[in-house]
């Protein structure tokens, strides 16, 4: 048990999540296992309305599941209360969405130090450290001042991206980053995550694009509330980008996509 | 157009709720303030008209069948104004001074009750079932009982230990007549008359039986006058005028008597006057309903202020829907009339609300009337038109013109904003409080942040509660100066705060105060007596000392005190509405005592008084001639004084006044300086002083609490999604509820903290500036530093209170549910 708590960050038994609305029962996941490798670039793949998106968030403790167990690095955060959850997701869960949910009011320095200062280490050193993440994801430090309402799309989601890893998270969780993305923007954003995953980041993401799947090492794809089946496909490479889509393609189609 | 005015309503249902609660406050109490400041003048004719009250009243001290009725008769004839008079014969029951008499002719009530015992020794008996008196007075209250009847004016009840219902023994040479105080009357001239007391016809024949073998019960007259001018003003200046008709009139008639007959006696008349009810109530009714009207305005302006930030931060909200309006051919006025048609239901609705609210709780202001005034005044005033008008005039006027200019923006708003909706809104704005200089905690740097970030509102929250506790600061200081310190109050009193005041009733009482003299720590004895007279021509009432030298009343507004006997000091308002100035002479004559006796003074300095209505103070040498003085000295009242701390006790006293008379002591009076100041009107000052100050207090917190709750809702309406993030960033409940807090209580110890101190700082400086019209020129309150230091620290705890009880349903931000993508 200890090997496979090391091996795997997450780890699920029997996860179960029903919604009812209006008396109807919608089972979207259903008694689903899933294991994600600590260092690896996975990605959840599934039609719109699989149940990627409230996996995800069950996953990273945003959300609850009807029934079943979450162990994320050795604890079962499934007993948590709403408060102990949130501390631990301060430490342990970094997030980027395909809106990238930026407080309007704030800086974007300010919404990355919100999540930086919040960790309780020298507020000098996290400062610092935004200033070079900004850097590393192409923001100069003339901008730091300004307000999201001030950016465009790509910058903005490169804002969430700093303020994701700012401070050190056990994984990254992305929900479709690319989603309201132009292309150019797109790679931007995913080249940074592959440096990340490089630099020995977790991440998961969620998406049902193609050529954002073909960035993670592993691909899962969801239906009818529980993984069909995976397909392994080596850390990214972009002179095989080709290769990698086709064999992504040929995958999908076997899984009816 | 509807469908706008529909989701205006939808989006903003708190601040509606809370606003409308406003107007609701605010129209009640302007509708009952206003009904009182108006109905005032209606107020006293109307009570004059419902208790039956004659316009005033002499009680002439000679029987009936004497001399001087035809000639007051002739008089009252005479005058045009004189709608009508009326004999009432009295007797009047004195065995004052007379020491044989003791316990001999005394009415008791409560005689087998020690703790409310009260007993007079001379009164006057009046018949309440003489059906012809034309004034027989309202009755009300009335009980049955066994027994003969008595009945007593209001302020009688209010001011002693008896109440109705109550027993009474009469005693006459032995014998007894008992029966039951069966009632209050009404009568607005001789409300202050505690002595004068309506019988029964039964008692009272038994009184007219004694009378002709007991010459200490004399059966003299009182005339009734009420006149023909309906004009409040007209009648008032009648009641003065007749006064001193009659008084000439008698005046003349005893000199005529006494130069056939230099042994005549002289004989004397008192007089009353409604006006002088009107002038005994007028203050505190008045403070009543401007009271109530100012707080109505307040509100009015706090409604102003909520309105004018929930419209404004609604068009900048909306900017996007607005856009998309215009887009789709709305005119900017059509958009602007749009929030007023739905400020305009709401303010109508509140408006009906809050005016049915007055016209059903105006009686209850009433009755509080009723119990300042000691008069039945349940009928005499009421919820009046004008006032209703006036409100929904005013606060329709504010809600009106307060939406039309709160959405100008409208006007820059063009279909294109639409797309671009966040450039036009934020593009402004700077960041302010950066988190990167933070070293505080990173919840209240977030809390600082809202409080810098949201300008609007945080003036607004400011302003509100600096005039709230502005408000709270001012009442503390007044009534701590009312209630607890009264030090200021009683230099404004006119009442000299000797430790005792008292008198007696020997030919010699120089033995008792050569043993008082000797008594531990004594400083001196100074008598103070009572002197009325003219003074160019106006009837005057005031006080004179035996010697200025002890005073521990400052009452000086200017000037000096007398240092001669021919000097004298004036009541500020009397001298100001004379035109007098120190150094000025001016003519003291005391003609009512039937002898010439002009004395020219001169006027050293102005005094105020807001408890006591004597309008001149001087030396008791002014009393030379008229009387004599080393006689009188035994008889009048004396103010004793003791070193500090060295205050002997009532029975320290009395054991050394009975070693010296060996057994009771005859006294005439006997009373701590506190006590009758405190007997004073200060009283009802007092009563109402904890009742308006409760009130207040407890507005200022509804009004404080009601904002917070609209704030922290909306502010939880507009914040979901960022707090949704912050909860998915990894912060607690407890923490988001905590920036909240913070920045309440931020703006509530600006806010309080300028307030109270500003209030307490001009409480007194205020007070000065409109004192003036109750005879209170200059106020030197003390600051109570302490209530000062409450109020911000109570204003500070509700907001803490109440912005984390609003702020509870973060609870239920689950970060999943708005964040997540589709
Ligand atoms: N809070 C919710 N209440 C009810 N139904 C929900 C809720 N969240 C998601 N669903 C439903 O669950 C299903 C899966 O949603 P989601 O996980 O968002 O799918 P996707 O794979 O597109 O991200 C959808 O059919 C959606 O309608
Ligand atoms: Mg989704």
């Amino acid at each position: 048990m200890q090997n496979l708590d090391d091996k795997f960050v997450i780890r699920t038994q029997g996860l179960c999540k029903t919604f009812s609305i209006g008396g109807v029962q919608q089972h979207v996941l259903n008694n689903l296992d899933i294991d994600i490798a600590q260092g690896d670039f996975t990605v959840i793949m599934g039609n719109s309305g699989s149940g990627k998106s409230t996996l995800l968030y069950a996953l990273s403790g945003m959300d609850r599941p009807t029934l079943g167990k979450i162990i994320f690095d050795g604890q079962t955060i499934t007993d948590f209360s709403n408060d102990r959850l949130a501390k631990f997701r301060r430490a342990n869960c970094g997030f980027i969405f395909q809106e990238v949910f930026l407080n309007d009011n704030m800086s974007i320095m300010d919404n990355v130090l919100a999540a930086g200062y919040l960790s309780g280490r020298n507020r000098k050193q996290v400062y610092q450290e935004a200033c070079e993440r900004f850097q590393q994801v192409g923001i100069d430090k003339e901008m730091f001042n300004k307000f999201p309402s001030q950016m465009s799309g790509g910058e903005l989601q490169r804002v969430g991206l700093v303020r994701a890893i700012i401070n050190e998270p056990k994984v990254i969780f992305a929900d479709e980053p690319t989603g309201a993305l132009n292309s150019a923007n797109s790679i931007a954003v995913l080249d940074i995550m592959n440096k990340l995953h490089l630099d020995g980041k977790s991440i998961l993401m969620v998406t049902h694009d193609m050529r954002s799947a073909i960035r993670g090492n592993r691909v899962l794809y969801l239906k009818d509330g529980v993984i069909l089946n995976e397909i392994k496909l080596g850390n990214y490479d972009a002179e095989q980008e080709k290769e990698r889509l086709d064999t992504l393609k040929a995958f999908l189609d076997e899984m009816g996509w | 157009m509807r469908s706008i005015i529909k989701s205006h309503f939808h989006k903003g249902k708190i601040g509606f709720f809370i606003t409308g609660l406003f107007i609701i406050l605010s129209v009640f109490m302007m509708i009952i303030g206003l009904s009182i400041c108006l109905g005032m003048d209606g107020l006293y004719t109307n009570a004059r008209i419902l208790s039956n009250s004659p316009d005033c009243w002499i009680s002439v001290f000679e029987s009936i069948d004497g001399e001087t009725l035809p000639l007051f008769k002739n008089i009252l004839d005479n005058r045009e104004d004189v709608k009508n008079y009326d004999v009432q014969p009295i007797y009047y029951l004195n065995s004052q001074g007379n020491e044989d008499r003791e316990n001999q002719l005394r009415i008791f009530f409560n005689p087998n009750d020690k703790t409310s015992y009260t007993f007079f020794n001379s009164w006057v008996a009046m018949n309440i079932d003489d059906e012809s008196n034309n004034y027989k007075p309202h009755l009300r209250n009335c009980v049955k009982k066994d027994g003969y009847r008595i009945y007593l004016t209001g302020n009688f009840i209010e001011t002693s230990l008896v109440d109705v219902g109550d027993e009474f023994t009469f005693i006459n040479n032995g014998k007894e007549y008992k029966g039951y105080v069966a009632g209050i009357y009404d009568d607005m001239s001789r409300i202050y008359y505690t002595g004068n007391f309506y019988v029964d016809g039964d008692l009272y024949q038994e009184i007219a039986k004694l009378s002709l073998e007991d010459e200490d019960i004399t059966y003299e007259y009182n005339i009734n006058i009420e006149f023909n001018l309906t004009s409040e003003k007209a009648n008032t200046q009648a009641q003065y005028e007749i006064r001193n008709v009659l008084i000439n009139a008698l005046t003349q008639y005893n000199e005529e008597r006494l130069a056939k007959d230099p042994t005549a006696p002289i004989i004397d008349f008192s007089y009353s006057m409604r006006e002088d009810f009107k002038t005994g109530t007028r203050g505190f009714i008045l403070l009543l309903g401007t009271a109530m009207t100012a707080f109505a305005i307040i509100v009015a302006i706090i409604v102003a202020i909520v309105i004018a930030f929930l419209v404004r931060s609604n068009v900048l909200d909306e900017v996007r829907n607005l856009g998309v309006w215009k887009a789709l051919g709305y005119t900017t006025l059509q958009l602007r009339l749009s929030y007023l048609a739905i400020y305009s239901v709401i303010n109508g609705v509140c408006i009906l609300v809050g005016t049915c609210l007055g016209i059903g709780l105006m009686p209850t202001f009433v009755h509080i009337i009723t119990n300042m005034a000691r008069l039945d005044c349940s009928k005499a005033i009421g919820v009046n038109v004008g006032a209703i008008f006036i409100a929904i005039l005013l606060v329709v006027a504010v809600v009106a013109s307060v939406v039309y200019l709160a959405t100008v923006r409208v006007k820059k708003i063009t279909p294109l904003s639409a797309m671009r909706s966040n450039l036009e809104t934020h593009s402004f704005k700077k960041n302010r409080a950066p988190l990167s200089s933070s070293k505080i905690s990173v919840n209240a740097h977030l809390g600082v942040k809202s409080v810098v970030g949201e300008t609007h509102r945080s003036v607004m929250v400011v302003v509100i509660i600096l005039i709230m506790s502005l408000l709270c600061s001012f009442v503390s200081v007044v009534y701590y100066n009312l209630k607890v310190d009264q030090t200021a109050i009683i230099n404004m009193s006119g009442i000299e705060k000797a430790d005792y005041y008292i008198g007696f009733y020997y030919e010699d009482s120089s033995p008792y105060y050569d043993a008082i003299s000797k008594m531990d720590g004594f400083e001196a004895d100074v008598v103070i007596a009572r002197a009325s007279g003219n003074i160019d021509g106006d009837y005057a009432y005031g006080l004179v000392y035996e010697n200025f030298d002890h005073m521990r009343t400052n009452f000086l507004y200017k000037g000096r005190y007398p240092k001669y006997a021919n000097e004298i000091l004036i009541e500020e308002s009397y001298a100001k509405s004379k035109g007098w100035n120190i150094g000025d002479t001016i003519i003291l004559n005391m003609a009512m005592d039937a002898q010439k006796s002009d004395k020219s003074l001169v006027i050293v300095g102005s005094f105020q008084n807001i408890l006591d209505n004597a309008r001149f103070m001087g030396y008791l040498d002014i009393l030379d001639e008229l009387y004599d003085l080393d006689e009188y000295w035994h008889k009048a009242t004396h103010l004793l004084y003791f070193e500090k701390g060295k205050m002997p006790t009532f029975s320290e006293i009395n054991y050394v006044l009975r070693q010296v008379a060996g057994g009771p002591v005859q006294l005439n009076g006997f009373e701590s300086g506190e006590h009758r100041i405190q007997s004073s009107i200060l009283d009802i000052v007092g009563t109402a002083a904890d009742a308006v100050m409760s009130v207040f207090f407890s507005i200022t917190a509804i009004v404080i609490a009601l904002l917070l709750v609209m704030l922290v809702r909306l502010k939880l309406l507009r914040e979901r999604r960022n707090y949704a993030i912050y909860k998915a960033l990894g912060y607690t409940t407890a923490g988001i509820m905590s920036q909240i807090a913070v920045a309440m209580i931020i703006l509530g110890a600006i806010g309080s903290i300028i307030g109270a101190f500003v209030g307490a700082l001009t409480t007194s400086p205020l007070l000065s500036l409109f004192g003036g019209f109750i005879g209170a020129w200059h106020f030197d309150f003390v600051i109570p530093w302490g209530y000062t230091v409450g109020i911000v620290f109570g204003i500070t705890l509700l907001i803490y209170c109440v912005s984390m009880l609003c702020a509870l349903p973060v609870r239920k931000i689950a970060p999943a549910e708005h964040i997540k993508s589709l």
